[in-house]
């Protein structure tokens, strides 16, 4: 899943989302400094508000914020299904709730106050993380934009299609000619886009994460 | 009409029976021999008789009048029975329009409670008199020239009749029992026959020049027995003088001038009789009222203080005896701030809690309600004073449930401002490491503009500047905490901390002392606070031992009044004392010679202590241990503090 085949993604942003003026102004200005384009939003609502999910990057947020936390938002954005990782950062860390926030799927847990280049390298760890996410997200919905446009007959077809059923077994399960199977297939096919069984069982796989 | 005696029907046919014997006999004693005493009777006792049957039965009883007149006219007076009728129907009409006047316009007091029922009765029986002795004038035969004379006279018989018999009648009937004479009451009717034999008996050839004598017996009696008394003794004279005459031939005119000098006497004893009873009766009630307020006082749950106006204790009622532990005697006199201090009595009213100091000089917790009573010559404050202990109790039994709960949290409140000092500071921290990597950064790449790279090191100073703002805030923070002074004993104050710290002490082998006088004066400060200063010493003296494994290992704490404004507690230990280097910068934050100290627990303990108006210091000899030494202020500190 390394591979760049996929087009080349937009230029990654980086979300900040702490209530501290100061602790924002001067993150953005580290990352300014390191080339990555960030920007701020002083509460986890306003961020849900105004970001801009449709371009791939990483989001930093402050643990203990007025209104909804930095774990909280952590939990909004993975049941939103946005592919953007979560660094969640702290004033006044301890352990308990580090491992909680990593178990819940935050990218990385810091303490403020932060080394600068060990900040810098987990913000461009989590960007390329999220990168990925993103083409993931990407191939996703493109799978789920193409099944959409599948007959139901298609779809019983192509279930069992990729459970492995040679077209002579899909016939007698479904009660039609072994040519008929054969017309469903080849349908199937160039309506989702697939070069051979191969891309049509990573595209079932793809179909199978769970849409919320 | 509301008093009405004579009511019962029973009674109402015995009333006329008894009315028309009496109606009959008194006629009867009017009836002098025409030819010793040609000008008639002295007085007309039935004008009496029939204002008081009257008044006391209602007009309803207006026929009977006239039946009784017809009935004595006719079978006593030999007069025609029209005359008779005639003399009945204007007694009747004229006593009856007296009465319905008297009972609905004035509201008489049929039982002649005030001298003004008395002053009454006499005004409106002397115009109904006059206007009755007008009606008669045609009845009697008298030459032209006398008859200004005889009207007078039959005026003066009229009012003498009433205030002779009414009043009587009015106080004796209305009786509910007959009372039992006695002695002294023989002695006083003795007393009027004397009198009445000097001047008849003894001097009857002096006539009644001796008669005045009168009014030394009718003025005892009047004095002695009020109103009821005084109508007796006047029924009594006016029967003896009837006696007198009857016996002793009198010249006509003297008859009439005897008649007047009795009148005068009769009224003024019948006034002076009506100004004693009313005297009687209100004295009476003053006395019932006072008694009725001392049995509710003196059975009040609460205690009950008079305060005068010079702030000593007047009086005391059981409850607050027991209230506060002294006999009445002993707080009388006494000023009410020995027992509840830090009142202000210029401010009434006050209601309040506070607390009583006992005699024991135990501290009892006490609602307060204090009002002011303006006497006639001046001011008196009464103070209620319920025992609220028994309320104060329950409440910290439930305190102390949570604090058992709290109480290791409580023990480490100086981590947990550390911690909070520390994440508050923390953000500026990373603020100032991000504006100063960030600057440091753009300055390698070298192609950024140099005022952004200004900018960003103008941001990271002012960053910096916050970090000593979080610093000064939290100090004034600490300082000016939610302080909830109260009065307290400094026993009370220690026993606490010493509570909490025994266990630590007697598990490292630590003698705890104490030292504390027991005639200091109360503090007022927040005992929760100071608590916790104590707890932060008498932990730290006991590190100090501990650390260094010292030979002798004892803390003193001890306590002293400076002045009547402060007191200063002193927690001494056998340890080390502290090293040079750090003495001078104790009470900062963050400095600390333990290994694992934060630094916070003398920074917040010098806080606490300042926070009161106190000071702290600390003294030490290195070798012989650290004594640190802190006030606090008295309850009756006069200084200005700012909580």
């Amino acid at each position: 899943m390394t591979k760049r085949t996929e087009t080349k993604p937009t230029e990654p942003v980086v979300h900040i989302v702490d209530d501290d003026e100061a602790v924002r102004d001067s993150l953005r200005l580290l990352l300014y400094s390191v080339g990555i384009e960030a920007i701020t939003y002083v509460s986890a609502a306003d961020f849900l508000a105004r970001c801009d999910c449709a371009r791939p990057g990483c989001v930093i947020a402050d643990v203990r914020m007025p209104g909804m936390s930095g774990l909280d938002l952590q939990k909004e954005l993975l049941r939103r299904d946005v592919p953007l990782p979560v660094i969640i950062i702290t004033a006044h860390g301890d352990t308990p709730m580090a491992v909680g926030a990593l178990k819940a799927g935050a990218c990385d847990f810091i303490e403020k106050p932060y080394d600068d280049q060990f900040l810098i390298d987990s913000v461009s760890h989590a960007i390329d993380r999220g990168a990925r996410l993103w083409r993931d997200h990407e191939r996703i919905a493109k799978a789920r934009v193409d099944y959409e446009t599948l007959t139901a007959r298609e779809r019983e077809v192509m279930a069992l299609v990729v459970a492995g059923e040679s077209s002579k077994g899909i016939a007698g399960h479904l009660g039609i000619s072994p040519r008929t199977v054969e017309i469903h297939r080849a349908r199937i096919m160039e309506k989702v886009h697939a070069r051979g069984l191969a891309d049509l069982v990573r595209m079932a796989h793809l179909l199978e994460t769970p849409e919320e | 009409m509301k008093y009405s005696p004579l009511a019962p029907y029973s009674r109402r046919v015995a009333v006329a029976i008894g009315y028309t014997a009496l109606h009959v006999g008194l006629v009867s004693t009017t009836l002098l021999d025409p030819v010793i005493y040609p000008s008639g009777p002295p007085w007309n006792p039935v004008t009496g008789l029939v204002l008081a049957l009257l008044l006391l039965g209602g007009v309803g009883y207006a026929p009977l009048v006239v039946a009784a007149a017809a009935v004595a006219g006719f079978a006593v007076r030999n007069l025609g029975l029209g005359i008779a009728l005639f003399d009945g129907l204007a007694m009747a009409t004229i006593y009856g329009g007296a009465t319905r006047f008297l009972v609905q316009r004035l509201h008489l007091d049929l039982r002649l409670t005030r001298l003004q029922d008395s002053l009454l009765l006499l005004a409106v029986g002397t115009i109904a008199a006059g206007l009755h002795a007008a009606v008669m004038m045609p009845l009697s035969h008298v030459a032209e020239a006398d008859l200004v004379t005889h009207y007078l006279r039959l005026w003066a018989g009229d009012i003498l009749g009433i205030v002779v018999i009414t009043p009587f009648l009015m106080l004796h009937i209305g009786a509910e029992r007959l009372p039992r004479p006695n002695l002294l009451n023989l002695v006083e009717a003795a007393s009027i026959a004397f009198v009445l034999w000097i001047d008849f008996g003894l001097h009857a050839s002096e006539k009644f020049r001796f008669f005045y004598l009168l009014i030394m017996p009718l003025v005892w009696i009047a004095v002695r027995h009020g109103l009821k008394g005084a109508s007796a003794a006047i029924v009594l004279a006016q029967l003896g003088l009837l006696v007198a005459v009857e016996v002793v031939p009198f010249p006509d005119h003297s008859l009439t001038l005897l008649q007047l000098i009795m009148l005068t006497l009769s009224v003024t004893t019948l006034l002076l009789g009506s100004a004693m009873s009313e005297r009687r009766i209100s004295r009476a009630a003053l006395k019932d009222s006072e008694t009725r307020l001392n049995a509710i006082v003196s059975m009040a749950p609460d205690g009950v203080l008079t305060i005068d106006d010079t702030g000593a204790v007047e009086s005391v009622n059981p409850a607050g005896e027991a209230l506060l532990g002294f006999a009445a005697e002993e707080l009388k006199g006494r000023h009410f701030a020995d027992v509840l201090p830090g009142l202000d009595l210029a401010t009434l009213p006050f209601r309040g809690e506070a607390n009583a100091v006992r005699r024991d000089r135990a501290l009892l917790p006490v609602e307060i309600a204090i009002g002011a009573a303006d006497l006639s010559d001046r001011r008196l404050a009464v103070a209620v004073v319920r025992d609220i202990s028994q309320r104060k109790a329950t409440e910290a039994r439930l305190w102390q449930h949570h604090a058992v709960l709290a109480n290791a949290a409580r023990l480490s409140v100086s981590e947990k401002l550390a911690t909070a000092l520390a994440h508050q500071l923390n953000q500026p921290l990373a603020a100032v490491i991000g504006y100063t990597r960030a600057a440091e950064r753009l300055l390698k790449k070298g192609s950024e503009p140099m005022q952004n790279i200004v900018d960003a090191m103008d941001k990271a100073v002012a960053q910096t500047t916050r970090c000593g703002e979080i610093i000064r805030r939290t100090r004034e923070f600490l300082s000016s905490g939610d302080l909830q002074p109260a009065p307290i004993f400094v026993l009370d104050l220690v026993q606490e901390a010493m509570h909490l710290a025994t266990p630590q002490y007697t598990a490292n082998d630590v003698t705890l002392q104490l030292a504390i006088p027991t005639d200091l004066p109360l503090v007022e400060v927040d005992p929760l606070q100071v608590e916790q200063v104590l707890v932060n010493l008498l932990n730290n003296a006991l590190d100090a031992i501990v650390m260094a494994a010292s030979p002798r290992r004892e803390v003193l704490l001890s306590a002293a009044a400076l002045d009547r404004n402060w007191v200063e507690i002193t927690v001494r230990d056998s340890g080390p004392g502290i090293a040079r280097g750090i003495a001078d910068r104790l009470f900062t934050a963050f400095t600390t010679s333990k290994t694992n100290g934060m630094g916070m627990g003398l920074f917040i303990a010098k806080s606490i202590v300042e926070a009161h108006g106190g000071t702290m210091r600390v003294e030490s000899n290195p070798g012989e241990g650290a004594a640190f030494c802190f006030t606090l202020p008295t309850a009756t500190n006069d200084h200005d503090q700012t909580y």
